[in-house]
């Protein structure tokens, strides 16, 4: 085989280091092909032994094209099937979640019925205002926190990027300063709140929460001026300077904040109050 | 030409057999097509060559199948079967180029 590229002297050229002529060696000698250059002779049996072994190259091709083609579609066949499942699930979920909130919503109507304008329903609505589970009034503060400018190199590090610790920190501080009811992108925050991240995305209970970010928070009058002399606050204008961050704190009167979905009581049970038998009906009508 | 007919024979049994490929030979499929690609272009280009030899045709094309399938043995109990199936599946890629390379110039001499 060497022979045909000494015909055509440029194909032979070296073409430097060694690893390089390595790979031009492959292509220039096709490894063992330097068939012999008076072929054998040919025999019955030399070319039964061709005819099967071509029979056995055309059996594996095909063999291979048909299993190939076989699990495609199995594969996809899976996949759609999977996809299905997920949106069955998360429709089913949905109409649950709805179920549980039109439940939740009659039992108060029912409790505040039953007990009137006294004295342990107000204690109960301003318990449930307290927990996150009612929907809450009055004066506080909203901060704004929004992405900086992306950098124009793109495996640079997005400094002016709002993580979730950002959020976190404001809303600890917010805590910290007295606040009784924080929310964040109208999503009311609530003991077992977490915000976290994935990927990119901030997640409030597992809800994805996006730029920008508006934190409200109801509390003391003092509650903007309080938390702009914080060193969070601080830090934050400094992001603000140096990474292009938007932040702003605003005072604000009549802010609204909704009630959060009740979280599920999985794993505890709730002790019920003294006088009262462990059975719901006996429950409802002794009150 | 009893090697194209061989082929045929061997296509037409494939489709009429449809074997099931068991579960542990299932790794060793794609480097079986690679290297029985690899000497059915080795043939041709012999055969334009005028240099086809029974022998070598059979041997090579038995002794690549089995290097390919103990490198990727290796390889699957060594925990890098998949990179060594790409190092095999490039090797045998190159001969199927330039044995491709060589049956074009033949056939049209460009």
């Amino acid at each position: 085989m060497r022979r045909r590229y000494e015909d055509e002297p440029d194909k032979q050229r070296a073409f430097g280091p060694i690893a390089v002529d390595l790979l031009a060696s492959f292509w220039h000698d096709p490894l063992d092909y330097d068939a012999p250059t008076r072929p054998g002779r040919r025999t019955p049996f030399t070319r039964a032994l061709t005819a099967i072994t071509a029979a056995a190259i055309g059996f594996i091709l095909v063999v291979a094209y048909q299993h190939t083609v076989a699990a495609a579609p199995a594969n996809a066949d899976i996949r759609a099937q999977l996809l299905s499942d997920i949106d069955a699930k998360r429709a089913a979920t949905d109409e649950q979640q709805k179920t549980a909130e039109q439940l939740g919503r009659d039992v108060e109507d029912l409790r505040d019925r039953i007990l009137g304008d006294s004295e342990a329903a107000k204690a109960l609505r301003d318990k449930a205002a307290l927990a996150g589970l009612a929907p809450v009034t009055g004066e506080g503060v909203t901060v704004t926190v929004t992405d900086g400018p992306r950098p124009e190199d793109p495996d640079a590090q997005d400094l002016g990027r709002v993580r979730d610790r950002d959020i976190q920190t404001i809303v600890n501080t917010l805590w910290s300063l007295g606040a009784e009811a924080v929310a964040i992108d109208d999503q009311r925050l609530t003991a077992t709140s977490a915000i976290r991240a994935a990927g990119a995305a901030i997640l409030v209970d597992f809800r994805p929460v996006t730029n920008p970010y508006t934190i409200t928070a109801i509390g003391p009058a003092d509650l903007a001026r309080q938390f702009n002399a914080t060193g969070t606050a601080r830090t934050f204008h400094g992001y603000s300077n140096d990474y292009g961050m938007g932040f702003t704190v605003k005072a604000a009167d009549d802010l609204t904040l909704p009630a959060a979905p009740a979280p599920p009581l999985d794993h505890a049970a709730p002790i019920p109050p003294p006088g009262t038998g462990p059975d719901p009906s006996t429950t409802g009508s002794g009150r | 030409m009893i090697a194209v007919i061989a082929l045929a024979v061997g296509v037409i049994a494939g489709i009429f057999i449809n074997p099931d490929v068991p579960l542990w030979l299932q790794p060793y499929l794609p480097i079986a097509v690679i290297a029985a690609l690899d000497s059915v272009f080795g043939g041709i280009r012999a055969r334009l060559d005028r240099k086809f030899d029974d022998k070598q045709f059979v041997i090579s094309f038995i002794s690549n199948v089995l290097i390919a399938a103990l490198i990727v043995y290796l390889g699957d109990q060594l925990g890098v079967g998949s990179q060594l199936s790409t190092g095999v599946v490039v090797v045998l890629g190159i001969r199927i180029f330039s044995n491709a390379a060589a049956i074009r110039r033949h056939l049209f001499s460009a």
